[in-house]
């Protein structure tokens, strides 16, 4: 009895996860499903999007998350709204991603607003398309939902589909997507899925490293928006923002004068010539939060050099240039840092 | 209803312009293909769409940026050019051209017929008064307007007067004589539309001819965000006249460049107001010649790559002394053997004794030197900026060649090459040549493969058989293949090359290979305060 009583008790446990994991499969999309989609107008979604949001309001919410893009974000408003597909670009650290994914959230095309891949140069086709599992296929046909898993290509259909670090993605992935961007059909095995989407993809200009080059075909299809530095009084806006950000759940706040370092250490490394690749404003941010936090652990007041040391330490593994050693960088960067603090010094006593 | 047969709609604008840009990019020679007719359909979309999203606050400085910005950024992955670096440059020259001959025609237009202008400008009001009772009006405008492709106009006519009055109010009203002043200043640094501006500056006042310049200095140095657009001193007289100009006319140009240079700190304090003429010339030459010493300490190491026959020796013989001949040819150590043999025999005393070299004047060679003017040689060595002593060093060269009948050209490099000046005798032009020079400056990247490129260029004109060129350089390069590339064309024209490395931070090995491909010397020295000697030394070789 006793056993028998415990066998179904594990039953009716068994059955209701089982109907909890069949409720997930329903979610999925079947081929069947997929095979039936109709076009979809993204662009018009997306000026519909723009019509009912106002512009006001989509740049005041990106401000939120983004300071100083402004002008950028409109660029890229305008092309989505016409169906041109995208390309940023810019240096390390700039807010590049950022911006497309918050512009994806803002115009809240479909839920969820836009699929994300973060490009790399082992990435296959199938990887971007999706694939059929022919093991499933054969024991539960071909219209189960795990027999076709979709791929960021079929998923993103009426989405926008944010490509991040496309310059890392190699020619044979290419040209799936072409394929994709062209025909707007994605095909697999013989299957013909509609798929149309709008395309972010991010970039880092060509002369870095690990980098193959956009197909002309592929490139034809993409405005290039260019994305610099921000201005010395927006980029001490920036990094005084952030970082307080960072540091709201220790209650200490970033004293003025380490920000208005900071911005110059920063301003200094973009204008030298000896560096080709800058520093990028995440590592600063997070150089000036890591100085806070390591003197609240030590419970102190924070210093200079404790500044120095975490800017350093931040910014040495992403910043490259005319330097034939590590050391070498590190130095350069340690006698930057003394020019910024003598000029910082010098305002200040102003 | 006037407004749309004007041609000023944003839509017919917008068509122009990239019309226009489409004519420049397919008749300039640097561009390899002036882009897809899709890059172009999407960028007309694309430029309409942003100026509907500005709603209305548009002025005229605002649209042709916007113009512009938004056209690059959509044919600049379609375009090619044969140098990358240069699209964007060109780009901006194409838009800035069209966008000037369809505003400039704009202008004509407003000025032709007042009349319609005025009854355009009452019409104008009345739909300001309109658009501005509300905003909800505003929004409704925008939306109508992104519904609309720009290929299916024409339906919603109504609509579009708004938009094309507000366009039009601004170009016809704040165009005119202001706008015109700044086009043609604008257009200055163009060089393809050389002659509009000839007949255009003269209306403009002295005044404006300043505001110009300096704002085309300004957006040459402060207009790019970064090093790489950093200009060097070719480059930038190069925007007023042609690269292979005299360099009497440089010199003209850099005159009147002078007193901006100097307000932007790029040229070093040599002011000495109080002093005369003769004064500030003893100071200079006093400073030179401190500045020029070379240490001892220092180690320099030559390396040869040069087979000696196939130069042109530099003495053709050696003869007897005949009236005319300079005193500064004898050659002193043979005439004195001769005279003490002569003195011992007791014979007397001819003027078949002094012996007398003679140069092949006749045959002068070409020389090209690509000095890196980066921003490394701003650094201090022993207390000076390694760029003054590296004018000084070439200088000093300059005089040194003012012996012989040779021609030298100067390209300057840093993230890109430009000709200072092409080539030109020595003997006599030096002065000019010593002038250019005190005026150079330091700043930016590395790129010698570009030097190269430039010195070819300037060589395929010469007639002369021995050309050679010297790289003077501190730093490592970007597109080290390129220069392998530049050099055995080069060779091939039958060019010989030398490199002189600065300090411990050149990249020695390429700069070795260079030489021994160019089939000159390649010259290592620890301190720059010694490039006059290794200079003086690449050119005593073929003596």
């Amino acid at each position: 009895m006793v056993l028998r009583k415990h066998t179904s008790e594990q039953a009716k446990t068994g059955t209701s996860q089982n109907q909890y994991s069949d409720k997930l499969l329903e979610n999925l999309p079947r081929l069947s499903d997929l095979l039936k989609r109709e076009p979809i107008q993204v662009e018009k979604l997306v000026a519909e999007a723009i019509r009912t949001k106002g512009v006001r309001k989509i740049l005041s919410e990106l401000d939120k998350v983004l300071k100083g893009l402004g002008d950028v974000a409109l660029d890229l408003l305008s092309s989505l709204a016409i169906g041109r597909h995208v390309l940023i670009m810019g240096p390390v650290g700039v807010g590049k991603t950022t911006l497309a994914e918050t512009i994806a959230e803002i115009l809240a095309i479909a839920d969820p607003p836009y699929i994300e891949v973060a490009c790399h140069s082992h990435m296959t086709a199938t990887e971007l398309t999706g694939d059929i599992d022919i093991a499933v296929a054969l024991q539960a046909g071909l219209d189960h939902p795990l027999a076709f898993i979709p791929g960021p290509l079929v998923l993103a259909h009426g989405r926008i589909l944010i490509l991040d670090e496309i310059n890392r993605l190699n020619p044979y992935s290419q040209a799936a997507l072409l394929q994709a961007l062209q025909e707007h059909y994605v095909y697999i095995r013989g299957f013909r899925i509609r798929s149309d989407f709008l395309v972010i993809a991010t970039s880092n200009p060509a002369e870095y490293s690990g980098v193959y080059e956009l197909s002309e075909a592929l490139a034809d299809r993409m405005k290039v928006i260019e994305i610099n530095y921000p201005d010395r009084e927006v980029l001490r806006g920036i990094l005084e923002w952030k970082s307080n950000a960072l540091l709201e759940h220790l209650g200490v706040k970033v004293p003025d004068f380490l920000v208005e370092l900071t911005t110059n250490f920063v301003t200094l490394l973009v204008q030298d010539s000896n560096i080709e690749v800058g520093p990028s404003i995440r590592s600063a941010i997070f150089a000036l939060a890591n100085a806070m936090s390591r003197a609240w652990l030590e419970g102190r007041e924070p210093s200079i050099n404790d500044l120095k040391v975490e800017l350093v330490e931040n910014m040495v593994s992403t910043i490259r240039g005319n330097f034939s050693s590590e050391q070498e960088k590190k130095e350069y960067l340690l006698k930057k840092f003394d020019e910024a603090l003598i000029i910082a010094k010098r305002s200040y006593k102003r | 209803m006037v407004e749309t047969e004007l041609p000023l709609d944003p839509i017919s604008l917008i068509n122009q312009v990239l019309e226009h840009v489409y004519e420049y990019l397919s008749s300039d020679s640097r561009v390899i293909r002036p882009g897809s007719i899709r890059s172009y359909e999407a960028a007309a979309a694309d430029i309409y769409f942003r100026i509907l999203l500005e709603q209305g606050n548009l002025d005229e400085d605002k649209l042709r940026e916007i113009i512009t910005r938004v056209g690059i950024q959509n044919l600049l992955l379609s375009v090619e050019t044969q140098n990358p670096e240069e699209k964007k440059l060109i780009l901006e020259e194409a838009f800035e051209y069209a966008l000037n001959r369809v505003l400039r025609g704009f202008d004509e237009f407003a000025k032709q017929g007042h009349a319609p202008k005025k009854r355009e400008l009452e019409q104008k009001q009345a739909t300001g008064d309109r658009a501005s009772s509300g905003t909800g009006q505003l929004r409704a405008r925008s939306r109508t307007g992104s519904e609309r492709r720009p290929g299916e106009r024409g339906e919603e006519e109504t609509d579009l007067n708004v938009l094309t009055s507000s366009v039009s109010e601004d170009v016809s009203l704040s165009g005119l004589r202001q706008g015109q002043a700044m086009y043609s200043g604008r257009t200055a640094s163009l060089r393809t539309t050389g002659e509009i501006v000839n007949t255009q500056v003269e209306e403009v006042s002295m005044n404006d001819e300043m505001e110009q310049m300096i704002s085309t200095i300004y957006e040459a140095f402060y207009g790019g965000v970064g090093t790489v657009n950093f200009m060097n001193l070719a480059q930038l007289i190069n925007m007023f006249v042609r690269y292979d100009a005299n360099i009497i006319k440089k010199v003209q140009v850099l005159k009147k460049l002078e007193k901006y240079l100097r307000g932007y700190g790029l040229v070093g304090q040599t002011t000495y107001t109080k002093l005369t003429q003769g004064d500030k010339k003893i100071l200079e030459e006093f400073r030179r010649r401190t500045r020029g010493y070379s240490s001892d300490m220092a180690q320099m190491k030559v390396m040869k790559f040069v087979g000696s026959d196939r130069y042109p020796t530099y003495v053709v013989n050696m003869r007897e002394f005949k009236f005319g001949d300079s005193y500064s040819n004898i050659d002193l150590y043979k005439t004195a053997i001769n005279i003490s043999r002569k003195s011992l025999m007791g014979k007397m005393i001819t003027s078949r004794d002094i012996v007398v070299k003679e140069y092949a004047n006749v045959k002068s060679i070409d020389l090209v030197l690509c000095l890196d003017v980066s921003g490394s040689m701003r650094e201090l060595s022993w207390g000076m900026q390694k760029i003054d002593i590296a004018k000084d060093a070439v200088s000093k060269y300059v005089q040194f060649l003012t012996n012989t009948n040779d021609k030298l050209a100067l390209i300057l490099f840093n993230f890109r090459a430009d000709v200072l000046w092409t080539l030109h005798q020595v003997k006599k032009y030096w002065k000019y040549m010593l002038y250019l020079l005190s005026y150079v400056y330091a700043g930016g990247g590395t790129n010698l493969a570009h030097a190269l490129e430039r010195a070819r260029e300037v060589l395929s004109k010469s007639k002369s058989s021995a050309k050679h060129i010297v790289c003077v350089t501190d730093g490592r390069t970007v597109n080290a293949q390129l220069c392998i590339r530049e050099v055995m064309r080069l060779r091939r024209q039958g060019a010989t090359v030398s490199t002189i490395a600065i300090g411990e931070n050149s990249d020695d090995d390429l700069l070795m290979k260079i030489s021994r491909m160019g089939g000159g010397l390649f010259i290592k020295i620890s301190n720059i305060h010694d490039l006059s000697k290794a200079l003086i030394i690449d050119k005593l070789h073929f003596l």
